[in-house]
Order: C-alpha cells, then sequence, then structure tokens
C-alpha cells in the first residue's frame, strides 16, 4: 500500500486557509512559481493528488475516462455547476488526459522565456498602469506577475496580453446553439485579430514599437460570414492607460463606410443569435481598471482543457460536437486535473448598465491563464458560463509552427447562457477564404486587420 | 437578337442563383481551384409594398391630381395673330370647352407599389496574398404588378404619342431599363430589361502592394464618404439608383444598394496610424432615376425626358469624376478633407425641342385648324421677310407642324390639359409656371413663330396655354433635355466625441461636415437653356451614440441629424422654384432648407429581434416616419416589415417642402430573405 504523505484533506485545507487568511502564494508543497523556475516542472509544488485525475478521485475515474453523466459526481467539485449540469443532464462528455507538468507547454516558448527573464521586474504604478519598475516604461514583455498575489494582479497580466503572442490571428468558426431544439440557429466565420506594440518578446522592434507606444493593443473582429454580415467589423485601439476607453471604429456593410462607436459599447451583441460581447474577450475584454473590487474567492484544483484538444486530423482544424438535444451543442473536448486555480471576482464599475454585475474567472495557477468563466446578472444570478480548451499545436507527426516552436493557443470555446440554455460554439480554424489563417506573429496583421484602411478592405466585397 | 441575349444572362443568371442556393453546403465555404481561393454567397429576397391609403404618385397619369377633374377652357386671339394690337387674354374667340383628362387617359387602380424579387451573389477570389478579385451579381425581377399606364391606349387621340424613346413613353411602362438616346448600353455592367435587371454593383481587382498599407481597387465599385447618414454632404463619388424603390428602404440602410456603381480605381492608404488618404477616379455614370409611369417616378409624366448623357458625349471613358480625401482620428477627435472635381451625377433639366412633326388639331372650325391655316399663310421668311423677323406676317418652317417640332412642345395626349394643370404642376415640380412659359417663348423662335408670346401675369399665361391646349386638340407634352454639369466640391468634417459624467451625455459622437460647392449647376425654375449658376453651401451635423436604457436589452443606437442648404432642398430643386400653387407661379422661398433626421435601433436580446424607426422632418412642412422590425428567424432567413408615412402637408403651402413630392407612399413594406 502506498502511503500518501499529504492527502486530498491536505491540499483543501491549505487552499481554504490560504484563502481565508487572504494569502495567495500558489503551491501547495512549495511555491509554484520558484518550482517551475527551479526545474521547469510543477511537480514539486503539489502532492500526487493532485497531479492526477486517478489521485484525485481516488481511482474512480482513470486518465483517459470519459466523463458523462454516469461518473460526474465524482468530479463535482472540479467543475464550476453550468457544465455540471450539461454533463449530468444534456449528454456532454469530457475526456481526461494526464496533467501537463511541463510549464513550457503550457504557454508560447517565447512567452515562457520572458516571463522568468522578467521577473520581479514589473510594478503598479501612481496611475495603476503596470510598468517596468527600473524606469517606468510599458512593460517589457512576458508574465509581468508569474507569481500573483492579488486579483488584480491575475487580471493585470491577462488584460496585458491576451494571446500571449505579440500578434495574433484567429480564424474562427461561430455557432448559435438554440436551447429549445439544442439545433444550430446561426452560423458565422470571422477572423480575430490582436496585436501588440509593447511588451513584445518576438516581433522587432522589441519590447516596444516606438511610434506606438503608448498604445496596449490593436485589435479587430470581422465577421466572413453569412453574405449579410460578410465585412462587418470593429477596430478597438487600446490606450496603455489601462482606465482609458478603447476608441471603436467600425464598419457596417450596410453604411459602407468606417463609422467611430462609442467606447462603451462592449456589452453588446454584435451579430443576431450572439450572446458574446467584446468586453467577454479572454475574461478580460475591458480595460484594467473599467472594473475593481478584484478579490479572490477561492483557490482549489478544478477541470479544463489545456492539452489534446488540437484537431489536426481535419483539414481545417475543425472539431467534432456532440450532446444536447440535437448532438450539436458542445464540442468534443478533452480535459486534464488543473492541480490549482485561482478564483476571482470583479465588477463592471465604469458601466452603469452593463447587463452582467460580476464575473466570477477560474486562473490556472500554472500559467495564470483563464480556464473558466462565470457571470452574474444585475440580480446577481448566474448568467453566462464560459469553457474552453487550449493546446500546443503539436499531435504526434502533426504541427503547427510559431517560428521555431510549436504554436500555443486556444482551440475552442463554450459559452452557456444559463438563463436561456442557449449555447454559443467558437472554434478556431486553420484558414478561411485562403487568406484568413490562424497564426502568430506575423508583423502584416497590422496592415492586414487592423486600421481604419483595412477595415475597408475588408469590407470590400459587401461595397 | 440583343433582347435575346439579354433574355439569356437574366435566365442563366437566376439558374446560376439556383443552383449556388440549391448546392452542397460546402460549395459555399469556398475552394480552392488552380491555386485560387474562390468564395460564394449571397441571397434572394421578395421585395414587396403595398399602399396603405390607395393615393397615386402625382407624377404618373393615372395619380394625375386633374384625371378626374372637369376644367373649363376659353380660346383667346393671341397677340401675334393681331399684330400685338391685344394681349393674351383680351379678346375672347368663340371656342370654349371643359375637359377631363380621364376622358382621354384611363384610370388604373395600384395597391401593390412595388413587387421585386432580387437575387445577389458574391464571389470573392484570392488570386494571390496581394492580388483579390471580389465581384456582387444582383439580378432583380419585377413582374406586371404595377399597371399604370400603356402608352398604346391614347394612341386614338391626337395621333398618339410619338415623341422621345418608345420603350419608355409608346407603351406600358419600363420598370428597369435605363435608356439614353445614343447609346443602347449606356451602364457598362448592366443587362436590363422591361421587367429584370442584371448588373454587377462591385466587380473589382484589389492589388495591395508593398508593405499592405496602401490598397488599389480597379472597376466597378460604389465609395461612401462622410459620417452622416442618409444626408450626403461628403458622399458625393456616386450618384444614386432610385429605380426600384427610390429612397422608401429602411432607412437606416441608408443608400447601400443606391449608390451606382461606377467604373473606378480607388487607391485607399493608411499614411500613419492616424491619417488615411483616400483618392478615386471613376467613369461618369448618371443618378438614375425611375421611368414615367413606374410606382415611384419622380418627374411628371406630362414631360418626355432626353437624357443627353450620350449625346453629349458623356459616356465616353475619358469622361471622369476624381476626388481626394483625407480622414484623421485621435481617438475623441477627428477630421476630413477633400476635394471632388466631377460631373454632377443628378443632372439638370431645360425646354429642348421635341422633334415631333404634328399639326395642331385639324378639325374642321377647331381652334388648331385656324392656327394650321393662319401659319401657311405667312410668308416664308427667307422669301418675304427680309430684315426683322415678324411672326405676325412671316413663318420659319414650312407648316405650324414643322414649327413646333422645333419647339419644345408636342401635339399628343397624356400631357397637359388644362392651364390649371401648368401651373399645379409646375408648382410640384418646383418650377415657375409664368417664367417657364416666357422662357420657352424665348429660348424657341419656333414658338414666336407658332403664335405665342411672353406673358405678363398669371391671367395671360391662362389664357395663353389653354388657346394652346384647344388648338392641339387636347394636350401638349413638354420636352425637356437632361445635361450635366462638372463642378468641384470642397469639403471638410470634423468629429468629436464627448466625454462626460452624465450618462447620457457621455459618449455621444458629433460629426459636422460642410460641402461648399461654387457655380453650381442648377435647373433653372424656368426651365432656360441658360440653367442656373450659383454658389451653394450644404452644413450637416450629425450626433449619434448607443445608449442603454436597460440592463435587459442591448443598447439603443440613437442618431440626430441636422442639415441646411442655402441654394436648393435635400434633392436639388432651387429654393427659387418654391411656393407655387395652382393659382400662382413659384415665387421662390427666402432662406435655407432644413431638415432634421432622427433614427433609433433597438435590438432585443441576442439581436434576433430587432426594432429600428427613422424619421426625416422637413422644417416647411413635411414628415416621414418609417417604423420597421426585423426579425432574424434563423441564420439564413430573415424577416423585415416596414411601414412608410408620409405627409407633406403638416402645415403651410405642401410644395414648400420636399416631402410632399412622394406625400402618397404611405405604404407597407415585406422583405423576406434567404441566405445562402
Amino acid at each position: 500500500m502506498r502511503v500518501i504523505r499529504y492527502d486530498r484533506q491536505y491540499s483543501r485545507r491549505k487552499f481554504l486557509r490560504d484563502c481565508a487568511a487572504g494569502i495567495l502564494g500558489t503551491g501547495v508543497l512549495c511555491p509554484l512559481a520558484q518550482a517551475i523556475a527551479d526545474t521547469g516542472t510543477i511537480e514539486k509544488a503539489y502532492p500526487e493528488e493532485l497531479l492526477s485525475i486517478e489521485g484525485f478521485t481516488k481511482g474512480r475515474i482513470k486518465t483517459g475516462d470519459v466523463i458523462d453523466a454516469s461518473n460526474v459526481e465524482h468530479v463535482k467539485d472540479l467543475l464550476e455547476p453550468v457544465r455540471y449540469e450539461q454533463l449530468l443532464k444534456l449528454g456532454r462528455r469530457l475526456k481526461t488526459l494526464p496533467t501537463t507538468r511541463d510549464a513550457m507547454r503550457l504557454s508560447p516558448w517565447e512567452y515562457i522565456e520572458a516571463t522568468l527573464r522578467n521577473a520581479g521586474k514589473a510594478k503598479f504604478d501612481a496611475k495603476g498602469n503596470v510598468v517596468n519598475a527600473a524606469d517606468g516604461e510599458p512593460w517589457i514583455g512576458g508574465n509581468p506577475f508569474p507569481d500573483p498575489k492579488t486579483g488584480l494582479e491575475l487580471f493585470a497580466a491577462q488584460t496585458l496580453n491576451w494571446g500571449r503572442h505579440d500578434a495574433s490571428t484567429y480564424a474562427f468558426k461561430e455557432f448559435e446553439i438554440s436551447g429549445k431544439d439544442g439545433k444550430v440557429r446561426f452560423n458565422y466565420a470571422g477572423v480575430w485579430a490582436e496585436f501588440s506594440p509593447v511588451a513584445r518578446v518576438v516581433l522587432e522592434p522589441k519590447p516596444y514599437w516606438p511610434e506606438h507606444k503608448d498604445k496596449l493593443r490593436y485589435q479587430t473582429v470581422c465577421f466572413l460570414s453569412p453574405t449579410s454580415f460578410r465585412g462587418t467589423s470593429f477596430l478597438n485601439i487600446w490606450d496603455y492607460d489601462h482606465s482609458t476607453f478603447p476608441n471603436l471604429y467600425g464598419y457596417v456593410p450596410e453604411f459602407r463606410r468606417v463609422r467611430q462607436f462609442p467606447t462603451t459599447q462592449r456589452f453588446e451583441p454584435l451579430v443576431p443569435g450572439s450572446s458574446l460581447y467584446l468586453s467577454d474577450a479572454w475574461a478580460a475584454g475591458d480595460p484594467l481598471h473599467t472594473w475593481g473590487n478584484y478579490r479572490i474567492v477561492g483557490r482549489g484544483p478544478f477541470l479544463a482543457g489545456l492539452s489534446g484538444n488540437w484537431n489536426p486530423s481535419h483539414p481545417n482544424w475543425e472539431c467534432g460536437v456532440h450532446g444536447g438535444a440535437a448532438g450539436q451543442s458542445f464540442w468534443d473536448t478533452s480535459v486534464e486535473l488543473i492541480p490549482e486555480t485561482i478564483i476571482v471576482e470583479a465588477e463592471p464599475l465604469k458601466f452603469p448598465r452593463a447587463p452582467i454585475s460580476k464575473k466570477r474567472v477560474w486562473f490556472d495557477a500554472r500559467n495564470n491563464a483563464v480556464v473558466g468563466m462565470l457571470t452574474f446578472d444585475r440580480r446577481g444570478q448566474p448568467y453566462r458560463s464560459f469553457d474552453g480548451a487550449y493546446d500546443l499545436y503539436e499531435k504526434g507527426s502533426d504541427r503547427h509552427m510559431d517560428g521555431a516552436h510549436p504554436y500555443w493557443s486556444w482551440v475552442h470555446v463554450t459559452a452557456s447562457d444559463i438563463q436561456t440554455g442557449d449555447i454559443t460554439r467558437l472554434n478556431q480554424v486553420r484558414v478561411l477564404e485562403g487568406s484568413h489563417r490562424s497564426g502568430a506573429n506575423d508583423p502584416d496583421i497590422y496592415n492586414k486587420y487592423l486600421t481604419q484602411a483595412a477595415l475597408i478592405k475588408l469590407g470590400a466585397s459587401s461595397a | 437578337m440583343r433582347k435575346a441575349i439579354e433574355k439569356q444572362i437574366a435566365t442563366a443568371t437566376a439558374a446560376a442563383m439556383l443552383a449556388v442556393v440549391s448546392g452542397p453546403a460546402s460549395a459555399l465555404d469556398g475552394w480552392n481551384w488552380a491555386g485560387m481561393d474562390i468564395k460564394v454567397g449571397g441571397f434572394l429576397r421578395q421585395e414587396t409594398a403595398i399602399s396603405t391609403t390607395g393615393d397615386k404618385n402625382v407624377a404618373n397619369q393615372n395619380g394625375n391630381v386633374f384625371q378626374d377633374r372637369t376644367v373649363e377652357r376659353q380660346a383667346y386671339l393671341p397677340p401675334e395673330m393681331s399684330a400685338n394690337l391685344v394681349r393674351w387674354g383680351d379678346l375672347p374667340i368663340p371656342f370654349a370647352d371643359t375637359v377631363r383628362r380621364s376622358d382621354f387617359v384611363p384610370n388604373d387602380e395600384n395597391d401593390i407599389n412595388y413587387m421585386i424579387m432580387r437575387g445577389e451573389i458574391e464571389m470573392g477570389i484570392r488570386i494571390s496574398d496581394r492580388v483579390s478579385f471580389n465581384s456582387r451579381l444582383r439580378a432583380i425581377y419585377q413582374p406586371n404588378v404595377y399597371d399604370d399606364f400603356n402608352g398604346d391606349s391614347v394612341s386614338g387621340f391626337q395621333g398618339g404619342i410619338t415623341g422621345g424613346d418608345s420603350k419608355l413613353y409608346h407603351g406600358q411602362p419600363n420598370y428597369m431599363q435605363y435608356i439614353v438616346e445614343g447609346d443602347r448600353h449606356p451602364l457598362p455592367l448592366e443587362w436590363s430589361g422591361r421587367n429584370y435587371q442584371v448588373y454587377f454593383p462591385t466587380f473589382f481587382f484589389e492589388v495591395t502592394p508593398g508593405n499592405g498599407t496602401t490598397a488599389i481597387r480597379i472597376g466597378n465599385q460604389q465609395i461612401a464618404w462622410g459620417q452622416a447618414l442618409f444626408f450626403r454632404t461628403l458622399d458625393v463619388p456616386n450618384g444614386l439608383d432610385l429605380r426600384r424603390h427610390l429612397i422608401l428602404d429602411k432607412g437606416l440602410e441608408e443608400f447601400s444598394d443606391k449608390r451606382t456603381p461606377q467604373p473606378s480605381i480607388r487607391i485607399t492608404s493608411q499614411l500613419t496610424d492616424t491619417l488615411l488618404v483616400d483618392a478615386y477616379i471613376s467613369k461618369f455614370t448618371p443618378t438614375v432615376f425611375g421611368n414615367p409611369n413606374t410606382a415611384y417616378n419622380v418627374i411628371p409624366v406630362q414631360f418626355t425626358v432626353h437624357d443627353m448623357y450620350a449625346k453629349n458625349g458623356l459616356d465616353e471613358w475619358d469622361k471622369v469624376s476624381f476626388g481626394l480625401r483625407f480622414k484623421g482620428d485621435y481617438g475623441q477627435f477627428g477630421w476630413q478633407a477633400g476635394a471632388v472635381r466631377r460631373y454632377n451625377p443628378d443632372g439638370v433639366f431645360r425646354w429642348t425641342e421635341s422633334g415631333v412633326v404634328k399639326p395642331f388639331d385639324q378639325s374642321l372650325g377647331s381652334v388648331g385648324s385656324i392656327v394650321n391655316t393662319t401659319y401657311a399663310l405667312k410668308l416664308p421668311a427667307a422669301v418675304g421677310c427680309p430684315g426683322e423677323f415678324d411672326p405676325t406676317i412671316c413663318r420659319l418652317y414650312g407648316s405650324a407642324a414643322e414649327a413646333m417640332s422645333h419647339s419644345p412642345f408636342e401635339v399628343a395626349p397624356a400631357g397637359v390639359y388644362t392651364a390649371d394643370e401648368w401651373f399645379s404642376y409646375a408648382a410640384s415640380t418646383r418650377l415657375q409656371a409664368i417664367e417657364g412659359f416666357n422662357a420657352a417663348v424665348r429660348d424657341f423662335p419656333a414658338l414666336q413663330d407658332a403664335f405665342q408670346s411672353e406673358v405678363a401675369d398669371a391671367t395671360e399665361l391662362r389664357a395663353a396655354l389653354n388657346t394652346d391646349f384647344m388648338a392641339a386638340g387636347g394636350s401638349l407634352r413638354g420636352h425637356l433635355a437632361r445635361e450635366y454639369f462638372k463642378e468641384t466640391n470642397l469639403m471638410l468634417g470634423g468629429s468629436y466625441v464627448l466625454e462626460s459624467e452624465n450618462e447620457f451625455l457621455n459618449q455621444l459622437i458629433f460629426n459636422l461636415e460642410a460641402q461648399y460647392t461654387p457655380d453650381r449647376v442648377f435647373t433653372a425654375p424656368d426651365l432656360s437653356k441658360g440653367f442656373k449658376e450659383t454658389d451653394e453651401y450644404i452644413l450637416s451635423l450629425v450626433v449619434d451614440k448607443w445608449h442603454r436604457f436597460s440592463n435587459d436589452f442591448p443598447g439603443t443606437y440613437l442618431v440626430f441629424e441636422i442639415l441646411t442648404k442655402n441654394k436648393s432642398d435635400l434633392v436639388g430643386r432651387l429654393l427659387e422654384g418654391f411656393d407655387g400653387s395652382e393659382t400662382k407661379s413659384a415665387g421662390g422661398l427666402s432662406g435655407n432648407a432644413n431638415y432634421f433626421v432622427f433614427g433609433m435601433t433597438q435590438p432585443f436580446p441576442n439581436k434576433v429581434f430587432e426594432v429600428d424607426f427613422a424619421s426625416l422632418y422637413d422644417l416647411r412642412g413635411g414628415v416621414f416616419l418609417q417604423p420597421l422590425v426585423r426579425w432574424n428567424v434563423r441564420g439564413n432567413v430573415t424577416l423585415e416589415a416596414f411601414y412608410n408615412y408620409v405627409d407633406g402637408g403638416l402645415y403651410g403651402n405642401p410644395n414648400n417642402n420636399l416631402l410632399s413630392t412622394i406625400d402618397y407612399a404611405d405604404e407597407i413594406t415585406i422583405r423576406a430573405s434567404l441566405k445562402f
């Protein structure tokens, strides 16, 4: 018989104790950041029972098993309530994979290198902006707070660089599933581009694009289909000041031109049938200080997709679906036991009529990436739940490279409207229309997607 | 032969659309062929507009306000027949009658104003990373649901209508064709017939050279400039295609399918992060108006129009418009500046020779027979009238019929029958009744030759006109030439995003735009050959924002606009031609033409339903209201219904506001779309 030195209750007690005391020190056996810096893995930081699903469930669920209605009770504590209900009642299934222990597989390679290289160099300045402590200039790359102590630090890192690349393009397909019959009611295809002029770790000039050092991000979302929405696009230009709303420009096919939109228009559905807002992006779609009351409300293990989800067997990386009344509601998803997540809540302080009152976000302590989000309506009732899957894009002999290393990114996202049962599914695909390709660190995306001239070009055929 | 080819094109287009609609879904996702990525999409849409009042378009034969009115006419001795011893109206001659238009022009009823099936196929081909091709094929079919008037129906009166293009004036309404004299195919990428229209609103190659900051588009395209919606202060590169539903489609859709595409080269370059430059050069393409007796025709059908686009050589490829615009955006502030040298696509109108050789009424003992005979008795000018021409004793032509062919009037049915009708329609068309007659007499010696002379007042004009109409044996039709002139538009705009602690005021976006056009050529209110040249400015202010009124509904889009013009109304009619009526010639308006627009869009949660509202208020007494409901039924099915309420008679003289021109257009429009 194997003696477990630190049993499940030990970890649980430590998470509860630290959380109650307002202490955030990731890792159970030793500081997680230290373990990663020393060994590149997380094994020293957590006991065995947090490093495998077998260990956590005492063998009731084994790695490789599928979680469904028959066994979901064993992992109820590892799920937010919405996924639990979907597994129990709507036929959702999750395949289990081993917990990723190699930290280099949990973010883009260069981002992790910069995180390690720049550890301890970040601070908040008097305005609350993340700066390089040495000179007060904008941040220089990687996660500024790899050993976070507060919810604000977690959100600051998330807001600074969503996709963890200097530039990212995501060709995506979006499906809106009706809660009434489980059928796809609307589907869209489009492209999302985000580009960092600061904190650059790959693109020259580094760490800043000097002419644009006052900006945090350029970001565009453009819809390519259906025809009636083709060319609909929105360009957000983020100021580096974390309290300033982004400038918002949009190309609406009906108007045939680029128009300026109010910067506060961040809680509006972009296209019919969708309940996704700009504010939802990466669980941190708004400037850091337009939200507030960041507070850590919990810690503990969690089930989420961090590996094994990229589908190179489909020529366009499209994932399979299952579940729901019509078998179309959920992505085929692989999940792993995350030893520790940090649960942070925040409120939309500068949006007086936002339809949501707060959000609760789960961060993976290993890489500080968002692995789940639950938003609440103005009455405080659960409103929408977001879960997704990341991956390092290599599987067997198939690889999609980002420079010298495999591409790391999100694979798919599921947003569930708890109140209506409607579900939005997003899938990052390889390419749309031959020219809109998912990938990272292509400097040309600035002119292709992120200027007003680019919006006019994207609206070309709707002209 | 040509007709057969056009029919084949229309049939092939319809077949292609059906093939795409019914084809495999994978085809719609695009495919790769010979290294090129091809994407195809589109939609089918049924559009129907039903009149809720039964009111008829007063510009058409059936809607003529005199159609069922009986009017008395009295003939007088023309001054030119009396060696100018009398004035018009001084000496009645023993000819009088009553006339009612519907005795000549049959009535018809139409409850459905508009019904079309529209199909659009969009194709994008990525030839390389730097070169792509984009096209949109639009095909429209309109069955004969709107039967207003058939030119053949009046062929038994006055020898029928023989002037003008037969496709426009001699038979049934031609719903779709753009017809100009001298060019059978004036729009290069359009094939149209009486009931169909197939064309490419988009058909261009896009090249992105160098670092991608510049895009060059070459081909048929539309260009939209400016921030104002509906008001076209800076939106000057394209004319409008008003053949289908005039400007009565969804208001907030703006002119998305109305801008007339034109072959162009457009270069857009992002010079810096904040500065965009946009330049174009286009083959000149005119605004296209609805044809005579079609549902939304705006030119009274007593006129025959000769479009001189081709005859004046403006359809040649070297007749171009071009412009340059800079646009700077600095977050809270922005500006635009531009200049355009263009042919004004709307064109201007003047009297022109009818070219119709037809005598006055030849019935024995009629007024017309007297005129014909008296004219014949005059001495030929070349033979017996040396020195100054005296129309009392000399004639310029062999007969009165020949003289009239050199005048702007055609002896023909379905024209103007009475002086009352002349006054009424001059006023509704924003023309001067008296000066219009005098200009015709001045500009066309043939009219003086045919015993016409300038009049001093309304009484004289009434006498002259009723005498002329009786001489014609019914009515006279007026002939107009449509011409186009170059102008320079100088434009400036500024934008400001208000930041305020007040929630409603916060994020209000202000756009102020101005256009100044020196020496703009207008249609003279008297239709004289000299037109009217004057400087014009247009100022518009647009304030818009998205505001959340509730937590449960997405934000409401609100837009408020003001526009003022110092010389003409919203559609370019000189204010000098306003304030006329059935009893007086237009005296003109002082001050500006001013308009207010308010519009809003309220999406429901998830945007499955949307409610729109658009309105236009003319300060001189007209209002247009348009509520709309849109239902995104499923991903590929959309239903829309909107109601157009137009009242051009809120107060004051209806002929002083824009909207009385379309006062008849109270209607419900339903649109059902299937996308693919």
